[in-house]
């Protein structure tokens, strides 16, 4: 008995000192975001004046599998952008449908005689088209590889020193590459740069431009407007500062586009691709005692479509998971690497203990403590501690992420628009919390046990799109 | 410590964690609405300050004669009124920006902005350099010189701005100083400050500064400097050349700004660097130099296993002086490197009319 109640105490220990020291480091990034986005909401319309002008030249790479229906709206939105020197390339990836016969019609596109450059090897491309209509338009045709493969013969046909890749359906605000491109001129180490994700159900958007911020009705869409918001703000602003920064939203990044040649480009092999890539360049880099940052900037740059279902939800928060554990195991070298710095030291270890290794410790110390509690070897009251530990832990770190996000962009105009984000970050401590966990131990499980995993079709609504 | 007491202390512990975390989150709930309370009232108030304000200063700025009578200043108004005169002054030029400079001085923003310098937050120093710089106050001249050395590039850039603004003759040499120990300014917009000091203000201070550099520092910036004169960057890029002939680096920078056509021949053993950037700025410089006698030393870089250099004496091959579209379908029915045949096929396509 007493050897049960000894390990039930050590758990009972390990459990909080996990999530108080979880917190702890989650305030410190919020701290260090604070800081960060003071400064930075300070001098950002010096900044502005001095750095609107300056441009650097970009190509945007969108990698597109049947997207017949929505591709040309996609396309039509990023050349909407406010930005002077840019080039578009759609990578038609072997689509089952018409996506290439869409492009051709809506753009004019003609074959185009491109001496195209095998820099890093992909499946193999068919033919090129440039746009009659649009000159900074070109379409590459290729054979199914998946989006990393189509993202690496984007990168082959690019021109522009830096290249932004991100999903075909995501919402980019019209003055995005101007904000990203910042870090770029400011620094010339910078090799990767995000930007704050925005979930874009609940509002009002037109030819793929914002017209109205707004809240989803969906409660699930909800869960992660709070979820988005503490990840970006809190976490990957705080990162970035002290150059730890492992994650770039595959939604939103722009990287340098010689060093992402040189690291070899997007893993096809991996299911989360951009954090691979984010990691490799961290081991890569300080391998070789390089200088180097990766940037993030606060700035609402793009906008994506939560999904509403607890199918999809859980299809892509397995992906997320396992995305996650391929990138470290991959990169197990830059963990305490010499000369690995922040990345090595701080943020790798961070992910492996409390990302990671999370729901593991989430979903397992509440099934031993209620298994202690059916047991009688707790009482309720105790069980009841750790909840609510547990719960007002995660409710304090939201709101952080809530007052980060008032103290920059506040763009959620009502003040209701604030209580019902206080309150969503209530409840979903009430089971979305601990479904997640279960999710992501599901896949932890699933990596370790060597399954396969496909990305499988997002079902979209797109209710907001006009 | 027994087992029982040591689960009642986790458990106490627990709850306490959980009483400062819901008490925390009543807090930052409270002043995020605190906040969001606060910054309407600054937006307001910044509306009202403009809508007051800004037909002030515009008949000041557009009528000659007596100012119009001023309403009283509170202090809190006067970071956004400054802003709204900087971005006037901005936009004017002579007798309107001296009359707005008078409003400014019997208003006090010479003493607001001086004292401004020493705020912690970025923006409102950077407003008050930008006041003294639009006021054109010499007396200001020692503090700006002291935010020119700041470690904040935009500070320092804003600095320059300022006391380029006052006397940029006597500004050159703190910038110059600044651009041989600093990378962290934007290079174009430091060549539109340099344009806007006056080439002829720059010129010599450019030249002593590029070369008394060390060669790691001139690369990057060459290329911007030229922006400011494009004879003084090629002049300087000449002699560069001259000085570190065997620099790559310097070479692939310099390539891009040299202006002399005569100077291909001699440019023309850069074909052969090891570097590939050397051999890219240097079929760029046959584009922008050459012409159809260049034709053969263009031809060869289009064979190069490099596809930017193939890329670039391609495009450099279409628009050498005197080429024509025949010239161009001969040169490749006899192009026997088949990269280069695709590349010129490329290029064509590029520049055909859509």
């Amino acid at each position: 008995m007493n050897i049960f109640r000894n390990a039930l105490e050590a758990v009972q220990w390990g459990f909080l000192g996990y999530f108080v020291l979880l917190n702890v480091i989650y305030l410190g990034l919020a701290l260090i975001a604070m800081y960060r986005l003071r400064r930075y909401m300070g001098g950002v319309a010096a900044a502005e004046r001095v750095y609107t002008h300056l441009q650097m030249p970009v190509s945007l790479v969108v990698p597109a599998y049947n997207e017949e229906g929505s591709i040309a709206t996609s396309v039509r939105a990023l050349l909407q952008l406010r930005y002077q020197h840019f080039e578009i390339i759609v990578v038609n990836d072997g689509s089952k449908d018409d996506t290439l016969g869409a492009l051709i019609r809506e753009f004019q596109l003609t074959p185009f005689p491109e001496a195209y450059r095998v820099q890093i090897r992909t499946q193999p491309v068919r033919g090129v088209y440039r746009s009659l209509k649009y000159p900074n338009l070109r379409v590459v045709d290729k054979e199914n590889g998946g989006k990393a493969d189509a993202s690496n013969a984007g990168l082959n046909a690019a021109r522009h020193p830096i290249f932004y890749c991100g999903d075909a359906d995501s919402v980019l605000e019209v003055r995005s590459l101007e904000h990203v491109v910042r870090p770029f001129l400011e620094d010339p180490r910078t090799v990767a740069c995000g930007g704050t994700v925005r979930i874009v159900n609940g509002c009002q958007v037109r030819g793929g431009v914002i017209e109205k911020v707004g809240l989803p009705r969906n409660p699930l869409a909800l869960v992660q407007v709070v979820e988005y918001l503490r990840a970006f703000l809190g976490g990957r602003l705080g990162w970035s500062a002290i150059n730890g920064l492992l994650i770039v939203s595959g939604a939103f990044g722009v990287f340098h586009r010689e060093t992402v040649v040189a690291a070899g480009g997007f893993r096809a092999d991996v299911i989360g691709e951009d954090m691979e890539l984010v990691v490799r360049l961290h081991r890569y880099l300080s391998a070789r005692g390089q200088q180097y940052r990766v940037s993030y900037i606060p700035d609402p740059v793009c906008w994506t479509e939560a999904p509403e279902d607890l199918a999809t939800l859980a299809s892509q928060r397995k992906r997320w998971q396992r995305g996650l554990a391929e990138s470290l195991w991959e990169n197990r070298r830059l963990l305490f690497a010499k000369g690995s710095g922040t990345a090595g030291w701080l943020a790798f270890p961070y992910f492996i203990v409390f990302e990671l290794a999370s729901p593991l410790v989430e979903v397992g110390g509440l099934a031993v403590m209620a298994l202690a509690w059916a047991a009688g070897g707790m009482t309720g009251m105790g069980f009841l501690a750790f909840f609510a530990a547990a719960f007002a832990l995660g409710v304090m770190l939201s709101t952080t992420s809530l007052l980060l996000e008032e103290l920059s962009f506040h763009t959620y105009p009502r003040a209701r628009h604030l209580l019902l984000l206080f309150l969503v970050s209530i409840l979903e401590n009430l089971g979305y919390r601990q479904l997640n966990s279960w999710w992501r131990l599901q896949a932890l499980w699933g990596w370790l046990r060597g399954e396969r995993i496909q990305w499988g079709a997002m079902k979209r609504n797109a209710t907001w799109q006009q | 410590m027994d087992s029982n007491t040591g689960s009642e202390l986790v458990v106490a512990l627990a709850w306490r964690s959980a009483e400062v975390a819901a008490l925390a989150s009543a807090a930052l709930l409270l002043l995020s609405l605190l906040v969001r309370r606060y910054y309407r009232f600054e937006a307001r108030l910044n509306e009202r300050v403009i809508a007051t304000w800004r037909p002030l200063l515009t008949r000041v700025a557009l009528e000659e004669g007596d100012s119009p009578a001023l309403p009283s200043l509170p202090g809190r108004h006067l970071p956004y009124l400054m802003e709204e005169w900087n971005a006037l002054q901005d936009a004017v030029r002579g007798e309107a920006g001296t009359r707005l400079k008078g409003t400014a001085r019997t208003l006090g923003f010479d003493v607001a902005a001086r004292r401004f310098l020493h705020s912690r937050q970025v923006g409102r120093r950077i407003l008050g350099i930008r006041t003294l710089g639009h006021l054109r106050d010499p007396s200001s001249w020692q503090a700006l010189q002291e935010q020119l050395a700041s470690s904040n590039a935009l500070v320092s850039f804003y600095a320059a701005a300022a006391l380029v603004n006052i006397d940029a003759q006597r500004a050159m040499p703190g910038i110059m100083n600044q651009l041989a120990e600093r990378e962290s300014w934007p290079g174009e917009a430091m060549a539109r400050l340099l344009v806007d000091a006056g080439a002829d203000v720059a010129r010599e201070p450019i030249r002593a500064l590029m070369l008394s550099l060390a060669p790691t520092k001139i690369p990057p910036l060459l290329p911007w400097l030229s922006h400011v004169d494009a004879v003084l960057g090629s002049e300087v890029a000449v002699e560069l050349l001259r000085r570190h002939p065997d620099d790559m680096e310097i070479a692939a920078a310099a390539l891009l700004v040299v202006m002399e056509p005569g100077l291909l021949p001699e440019l023309a053993r850069y074909a052969h660097a090891e570097d590939a950037d050397v051999r890219q700025s240097l079929a760029v410089a046959y584009g922008r130099l050459g012409a159809v006698g260049d034709v053969e030393p263009v031809v060869q870089l289009m064979c190069d296993r490099v596809w930017w250099v193939r890329y670039r004496a391609g495009q450099s091959l279409v628009a050498l002086k005197g080429m024509t579209a025949d010239r161009l379908e001969a040169i490749r029915a006899q192009l026997g490197d088949v990269y280069a045949r695709d590349m010129l096929e490329h290029v064509r396509a590029e520049a055909a009319p859509r």
